[in-house]
């Protein structure tokens, strides 16, 4: 028995062009690519083959006369139609996504990340890459015409603070430095008018209290409940002069003071850092309700310094009987 | 036991007035400046007193270190390698010596530090607790009759001491208030003055 040698692979390639040639040979080209096209397709394609086309014999393309993604693009067809092709680029017909879609997903990803954990990476508009933070949000949130801190500006600032589009982030180096001046100076001014009305307070309650505590004897303070019994018998001494210039004093002096303060807009700074003004600003941000408040409570801390007056005039009066009460 | 504790109304008065006093100094201060104080004095007086000889030290291997460094640059590592080589071992074990006595020195600061808050604490807070909770029943002095209205004598003796008395709680509030409004009029002529900002206003273009 004869051995069957197997066939090389030159062999089977050649026996394969022979076949194909064969078939080529018997004609009908473009009926049967056209059959191999519509072959499990939708699309229905008209195309002609190559070898029909006698005339064209400069191009190799197949015209598909409907433009698929899956026509390769750079599949180079011979024009030698019994050869090989000298490249197999079958990259083409792969189904992996292209690398543009794979980083712009990522992007996504990154992006959605960032707006998590930072929320400062995203442009946010047309001033570019926003560096808004939270807190500077809220503030935005706040300078709304219509919104929460509508009317009395931001929070207790000035109204000049913003632009004309009511935003406070755009104002320039220029103008924040002037707005830091202004509240410096006006903190100093406040400082300023309270060391005079004090000094002034000071001198005349020292006077009031060391007249009365020389010229009559019994005007002073003990350890001992003794004092407590020991009546004013001398009718030349009227026991409620010391009240009465004190009162004096105080009413003078605060109403100067109010009316200073009112002149210099000198509570402004009182309210502006004081923490429940700062409270009605954020808490308003959730409920606005809470702004109608704001007013009543600026007075209230108005009132407040003023009662703080009267309330350090009186400790000074406790001192000092408390320091002269070693008899 | 505690006789030694029974101090006079009037002692009491004094001792917390002065205490209130030296509180409110320290936080005009700044209790950082206090301990950065001490430290200086620490560092000043401490070797003298053989506290600690890690400035010494200190000072005395960064002298070396910087002779050393003076000597290296002096000569040609490549000349005299050997040379070289000896100096620059001498800077490396100087420099890691120098490294621990750092945390040395550190260690000594955080401890002067901690001294200085234990200090301040025990000095103005812990007394002041003490009284509070000791004296809470002493009258500290009592007021002359007919001079004040009543609704003030009533206000005086809060929370529960006689009319016309008045206690700890009440002391102490007006001391604080009396002592930081001296402490503004001294403090405040010394602060620099404040002109008023003057707005620069936009020079529009005219086209």
């Amino acid at each position: 028995m004869s051995e069957v040698k197997p066939l090389s692979a030159e062999e089977k390639k050649r026996l394969l062009r022979e076949r194909r040639a064969a078939k080529m040979a018997g004609g009908n080209a473009t009926g049967r690519l056209n059959n191999i096209l519509n072959q499990g397709s939708s699309v229905q394609t008209e195309a002609t083959s190559v070898l029909d086309k006698e005339n064209d014999t400069t191009s190799s393309t197949i015209s598909t006369g409907v433009e698929t993604s899956s026509t390769p693009r750079s599949t180079s067809i011979p024009i030698h139609h019994d050869d090989d092709p000298e490249i197999q680029d079958i990259t083409s017909f792969s189904p992996t996504p292209e690398p543009e879609k794979v980083l712009a997903s990522s992007e996504d990803i990154d992006a959605m990340f960032n707006k998590i954990f930072s929320g400062a990476q995203i442009p946010t508009g047309p001033d570019g890459p926003g560096g808004e933070d939270p807190f500077a949000q809220m503030l935005k949130m706040l300078g709304q015409p219509n919104g929460a801190g509508a009317g009395a500006g931001l929070g207790g600032m000035p109204e000049d603070l913003f632009n004309s589009q009511g935003n406070p982030f755009e104002l320039n180096e220029e103008e924040n430095q002037y707005q830091r001046e202004l509240a410096a100076y006006n903190l100093y001014n406040h400082k300023k008018w309270k060391f005079r009305f004090l000094i002034i307070r000071f001198f005349l309650i020292f006077s009031n209290f060391f007249y009365h505590y020389i010229t009559i004897p019994t005007f002073k303070a003990s350890s001992y409940s003794f004092i407590r019994g020991i009546a004013n018998t001398d009718s030349s001494i009227t026991t409620t002069s010391f009240i009465t210039y004190f009162t004096t004093i105080e009413l003078i002096t605060i109403v100067s003071y109010y009316l200073t303060s009112v002149k210099y807009d000198l509570f402004k700074t009182t309210t502006e850092n004081n923490i429940f003004v700062k409270i009605i600003s954020f808490g308003s941000m959730v409920l606005p309700q809470l702004e109608q408040y704001r007013p009543l409570l600026v007075r209230l801390l108005a009132y407040y310094e003023l009662l703080e007056v009267i309330l350090t005039d009186l400790s000074l009066v406790i001192v000092l009987f408390g320091l002269l009460s070693f008899l | 036991m505690l006789d030694w504790i029974d101090l006079q109304p009037y002692t009491l008065l004094v001792s917390t007035f002065l205490i209130l006093a030296f509180q409110q100094v320290i936080n005009q201060v700044g209790k950082s400046t206090i301990q950065e104080l001490v430290w200086s004095l620490y560092m000043a007086i401490g070797s003298k007193l053989n506290l600690t000889n890690s400035f010494k030290e200190y000072s005395t291997k960064q002298i070396e270190i910087v002779d050393l460094n003076k000597q290296k640059r002096l000569i040609s590592a490549q000349d005299q390698y050997a040379k070289w080589t000896k100096l620059n071992r001498q800077v490396d074990k100087l420099t890691a010596e120098l490294t621990q006595l750092k945390e040395t020195i550190s260690k000594d600061k955080s401890s002067v530090n901690s001294f200085v808050s234990l200090s301040i604490m025990l000095i103005t807070t812990a007394p002041l607790w003490f009284f509070r909770l000791w004296f809470r029943k002493s009258i500290l002095f009592y007021l002359p009759p007919q001079y004040l209205p009543y609704a003030l004598e009533w206000v005086f003796s809060i929370p529960f001491f006689p009319l016309g008395s008045v206690g700890l709680t009440v002391w102490t509030f007006a001391v604080k208030q009396v002592i930081s409004s001296i402490i503004f009029l001294s403090s405040f002529p010394f602060q620099a003055p404040v002109g008023k900002p003057v707005k620069k206003e936009k020079v529009e273009e005219v086209k």
